[in-house]
């Protein structure tokens, strides 16, 4: 079985940690998406698995047998590069039959792989061109050919799309995810967008300087950031922020706002305080998500302690939503609001948000303090049809 | 990447192409590679003087172009109206390619140094001036009657004088007298005929040592010339129209010198490089050899043994190339410069300086009374292998000149090459350098 | 009328640009060219004062001269002993050079400095190693008892000993490209032949070699021009000998303008050699180019 055991594998270049124990089990069929900011480590997580880059510590187990020490070729793996690695003096057709000539598979069998491939692809009319001869996303569709027609069970990808445009780009994230899933492979796939991890994986792994920073399903990942990078690294716009200090007082616990001038205190109590074991004082960072800070209607009664009267500062009406940026404190905040607001730079506007939105890390080592038994499991809305 | 190919190589080939082609283009007057001297840039001279250009090549070791500018300097102090600016202009043959060059783009030098062969290219060109006429004002014929005949065999074509004989060498016998010694030769009695020359060098031939070398690479002819002198005559008229290579004598002359190496097994078979053999001698390599004169003082500062100088044997006669570099003067420059370039040729020939001259090269001095002079007679006594090449020069001869010289000379080099080297027999290639050499004497011969 | 007008302007402009190099190659390259052309169908050597027209007089001689057809054959023999040979070696040395992780900078200058070294220095170190007797090739033919051998002074050997030298001389200079060449192809390449487990071999000749196609063809004729120009080593070594058995064509075209004076066949040589440069050029570039990868 094509399971792939990653036990706190570790890279060393001279003396810099650049990849540092990191663990994880990917099961047969899964698409698993390494995601991280560049220089996280990802890339040469991937091309430890792939046998490009020795394994400085730890071990590789590729269907239960380690494989540190085993060729790149002895792996069972294909693999598709940033920038295909097509051979530009070959044809398309030779571009994806090379590795099966270099195998020695069987001409008739080479010849059924390949129309499988270029017709799940649709290139079956490229095959005589060169690569120079093809668009980007064409090349890219070659380089997943090659992959198909070597049929092994597992395939990795480092920042496959990071060459196209953003169209295309989203046009072949579908195309990708829906090819792995019929022909039922392990992908292990390596981004720096998280779009990409958050839409095509089954699950995701966040890095960041050579450290797992969070493993789980995307939306998991989402909605429960394990802790402050996480949280700023997801989503679009990422997760507005601002320092505060935790407040308890008998009854009343909640976070002033370091940040804010008049230094408002919100009230939190749910799920906060002494259930979550918050000493008073303690310096913390509260998040929220954009589309977690609604507006609130000019007429409703405000709850001081669930909204918060700011200034726009800019407008983004992008169509079917838009962004209203305002200042709390000295950070820029960001909301996302479904429909077309046509706010104005001064305006004030009060926006509300529901208690359980809200994120709290601490502020030294960043760790998200809120992350409660009950929301660990995670649930997620089931599509309704 | 096409285009830069495509560039690149299309630089290539115009660089082929101005290669290729100034090689071709630069005797037609198109471009001057030799630099004449520009007159005009004197410096503290008063008007009124006369500037002379004067090109000198170097062909053998030691700080020769020193030694040049120095008499030139000497010159100038001596004869205030008068600048000669002295100009180094690489081996023979760059000084006669520079001269081609300038003679044709009209800038001649006022005098300058070239090998004494080619005076008969040189009147094929009609660029050189007949001395005569300064001979006559200046002294007459006192002054050439001076100069060791072998030397002015040279420079006279039809009872006239087109040049004067300056660094001039000729052929002997250097041997390694400890070598002789070590076979029971005595080192008093160099070989003085061909059979003895055989039997001495099969005597002194064992394991890392050659009886004897006779180099054979570029001036394969000259050394040719010697054993030909030998057995009777010259390679060429005097007129320098008619060459003599396949007589019987001269045949036998060429076997002689196959013979020591095929037969005698004395000396390494194929072509000897000119420049290797000295070496070769000093290394005990080899016990005798044939060399320049020009080389005398290397042999002797660098020989750990003791060396003799002798005579080249004889078979008929004892016989012997000269060689080297003579005074000329060219057509076209004005008549006071010419007077001018006289007056330094003269200066650089007296007896005194040519004396020093051949103390400090090695060269032979080309006058009679050079030898007179207290310094010579002092350099004799100590070392008397200077005086053999001067005493050989009773038997010393012109070297080997004709019209087209160049080709010439190769037609006779390429066929002895091909002898040495075991590729043809001595007979049908001296007929062959014979038949060659004919057809181009025959627009000299209408 | 207007457009008319200014399309004249535009290539008055551009040939205005063009002017400068093209006076350049008008004079330096053309004029020459042309003036050697005419000069071969004349007779003007040393028995003739005047050149004079004699048709195509040096041409015929040239076919009947001896020389001149050893002299061509010597230079094919030349070309074909040094051109594949040195490509082949500064190919294999810049995949080492490429390949060596210790010392890759020494190794690159060791294999390069014979380049840097003038032909003419070149020429008297060779001349000292070919020495026989006491020449360093000498010392180690001895150990196989043939320290004798005079590598220059016979007619069998001269060729071999130019054509090793040449090599020598050349190759570091070729490894040069090549290394740039190697540089242009990209890590990717490498690393997806190795995820299909290619050999060592398969890997050059399906993927390096094509790639580095270009940079052989323009370094192949670069060494074939290299075998007609490089004739300095003569001037040292062996002056053509013995009996011409070294001799190349252009020194010929140098003795024939130089020595024999003879500037009408000078010109006709070099016109032969200027057309066989070309022919080659030709047919490299027109034949072969296309079958050639450019990116």
């Amino acid at each position: 079985m094509a399971e792939v055991e990653l036990r706190r594998i570790s890279k060393m270049y001279e003396r810099q940690q650049v990849v540092n124990e990191v663990s994880a089990i990917i099961a047969p069929g899964e698409f698993f998406v390494l995601v991280g900011p560049s220089g996280c480590g990802k890339s040469t997580t991937l091309r430890m698995i792939a046998g490009l880059e020795e394994i400085s510590a730890g071990e590789l187990l590729i269907g239960g047998k380690r494989v540190n020490e085993v060729p790149p070729s002895g792996r069972n793996i294909s693999m598709v590069f940033q920038n295909y690695a097509l051979y530009p003096h070959l044809t398309v057709k030779d571009n994806i039959l090379f590795g099966l000539q270099v195998r020695k598979v069987s001409k008739q069998d080479q010849v059924k792989r390949l129309e499988h491939a270029a017709e799940m692809l649709g290139i079956a009319a490229l095959l005589n061109r060169k690569p120079k001869e093809l668009s980007g996303g064409q090349r890219q569709r070659v380089a997943l050919g090659r992959a198909i027609v070597s049929q092994h069970p597992i395939c990795l990808m480092d920042e496959p799309l990071s060459n196209l445009d953003a169209k295309l780009r989203g046009h072949m994230r579908t195309e990708i995810r829906q090819l792995q899933q019929e022909l039922g492979i392990t992908m292990i796939y390596v981004t720096h967008d998280q779009v990409e991890a958050m839409t095509m994986g089954d699950r995701m792994m966040v890095l960041r300087d050579g450290e797992v920073q969070q493993v789980g399903r995307p939306l998991d990942v989402y909605n429960h950031p394990a802790n402050l990078f996480v949280a700023e690294f997801t989503g679009a716009p990422p997760m507005n922020t601002t320092q505060a200090v935790w407040r308890s007082n008998g009854a009343q616990s909640g976070v002033e706002l370091s940040d804010d001038p008049s230094r408002r205190f919100l009230p939190l109590a749910l799920g906060f305080g002494p259930q979550a074991g918050i000493k008073d004082g303690t310096p913390v960072v509260l998040g929220l998500r954009p589309e977690a800070l609604q507006p609130l209607e000019p007429g409703a009664v405000a709850d001081e302690s669930r909204s918060l009267l700011v200034s726009v500062q800019g407008v983004e009406i992008l169509g079917s939503e838009t962004i209203v940026e305002f200042k709390l404190g000295d950070k820029l905040w960001k909301a996302k609001w479904n429909g077309q607001w046509p706010c104005r730079r001064g305006d004030l506007v009060r926006v509300g948000f529901a208690l359980e939105h809200v994120s709290l890390f601490d502020s030294q080592s960043g760790k998200n303090l809120a992350i409660t038994a009950g929301r660990e499991k995670g649930e997620i809305l089931r599509c309704v049809q | 990447m096409r285009t830069v190919v495509k560039s690149l190589f299309s630089v290539a080939m115009s660089l082929a192409l101005l290669t290729g082609c100034s090689s071709g283009t630069s005797t037609t007057g198109s471009s001057q590679p030799g630099q004449p001297a520009q007159p005009g840039t004197s410096e503290t001279k008063p008007a009124g003087n006369t500037e002379l250009s004067f090109f000198y090549p170097v062909a053998v070791g030691g700080p020769l172009t020193k030694i040049v500018d120095g008499m030139a300097e000497e010159f100038n102090k001596e004869n205030p109206g008068i600048t000669v600016k002295p100009v180094y202009t690489g081996s023979y043959q760059d000084t006669t390619t520079k001269i081609q060059a300038a003679v044709q783009g009209k800038t001649p030098p006022d005098v300058a140094v070239m090998l004494s062969t080619e005076l008969h290219t040189m009147m094929d060109m009609n660029a050189i001036l007949p001395l005569d006429e300064f001979i006559a004002k200046d002294g007459g014929n006192e002054y050439v009657k001076d100069f060791f005949p072998g030397f002015l065999a040279n420079s006279q074509v039809d009872g006239k004088t087109y040049s004067i004989p300056f660094q001039r060498s000729t052929i002997v016998l250097y041997y390694n007298k400890a070598a002789f010694k070590e076979v029971g030769l005595d080192p008093e009695k160099p070989p003085a005929t061909w059979d003895e020359m055989a039997e001495y060098a099969a005597k002194l031939t064992k394991d890392g040592r050659w009886g004897i070398e006779i180099p054979s690479s570029g001036f394969t002819y000259w050394m040719y010339q010697a054993l030909a002198l030998q057995n009777g005559k010259n390679l060429m008229t005097e007129d320098g129209k008619k060459v003599f290579f396949d007589t019987p004598e001269n045949v036998e002359a060429l076997q002689y010198w196959v013979d020591l190496a095929k037969k005698h097994k004395a000396m390494p078979e194929g072509v000897i490089e000119w420049a290797t053999v000295p070496s070769d001698f000093l290394e005990g390599k080899t016990a005798m050899m044939f060399h320049t004169t020009g080389n005398l003082t290397n042999v002797k500062n660098n020989a750990k043994f003791d060396f003799g100088v002798a005579f080249l044997p004889a078979k008929k006669n004892y016989g012997s190339p000269t060689g080297g570099g003579n005074f000329y003067m060219f057509k076209g420059t004005d008549a006071k410069k010419q007077e001018a370039a006289w007056k330094f040729i003269r200066f650089m020939t007296e007896p005194k300086r040519a004396a020093q001259w051949s103390i400090d090269t090695g060269y032979v001095a080309t006058r009679k009374s050079a030898y007179e002079e207290e310094i010579m007679k002092q350099y004799v006594k100590d070392f008397p292998a200077a005086a053999v090449a001067r005493d050989q020069l009773e038997y010393g001869h012109a070297e080997f000149s004709t019209h087209n010289n160049g080709k010439v000379t190769k037609a006779l080099n390429d066929n002895l090459q091909a002898v040495l080297t075991g590729k043809a027999d001595a007979a049908a290639a001296l007929k062959k350098a014979q038949e060659e050499a004919d057809k181009v004497l025959a627009s000299f011969n209408k | 009328m207007g457009e008319l007008r200014a399309k004249w302007k535009v290539n008055v402009y551009a040939w205005l640009l063009l002017l400068p190099s093209l006076i350049f190659l008008l004079l330096f390259t053309f004029y020459p060219v042309w003036q050697t052309v005419i000069l071969s169908f004349h007779q003007a050597d040393l028995g003739s004062p005047e050149p004079f027209f004699n048709g195509i007089d040096n041409y015929k001689q040239m076919l009947e001269d001896d020389v001149f057809w050893k002299v061509l054959t010597n230079n094919l023999w030349f070309a074909l002993g040094t051109v594949p040979t040195s490509v082949a070696l500064a190919l294999g040395m810049a995949l080492f050079a490429n390949k060596a992780l210790r010392g890759k900078g020494f190794i690159r200058t060791a294999y390069f400095y014979p380049t840097v070294v003038p032909m003419i220095a070149v020429a008297n170190i060779w001349l000292f190693i070919y020495t026989p007797e006491y020449g360093a090739l000498s010392h180690v033919m001895d150990w196989f008892g043939k320290g004798d051998m005079n590598w220059l002074g016979d007619q069998s050997n001269v060729m071999w000993a130019m054509i090793f030298m040449v090599i020598w001389k050349e190759a570091g200079y070729f490894m040069i490209f090549y290394l740039a060449g190697l540089q242009n192809i990209s890590q990717e390449l490498y690393e997806s032949a190795a995820m299909e487990g290619a050999s060592a071999w398969t890997v050059f000749r399906r993927v390096t070699f094509p790639l580095l196609m270009p940079t052989t063809m323009f370094v192949s004729i670069i060494a074939f021009t290299n075998s007609f120009k490089l004739v300095d080593h003569l001037v040292i070594m062996t002056k053509g000998g013995p009996d011409n058995a070294s001799n190349l064509l252009l020194y010929y075209i140098y003795e024939t303008a130089f020595s024999f004076w003879d500037q009408g066949m000078a010109s006709a040589l070099t016109i032969v050699m200027v057309v066989l440069l070309l022919a080659v050029a030709a047919v490299q570039f027109f034949g072969l180019d296309k079958k050639i990868h450019y990116n």
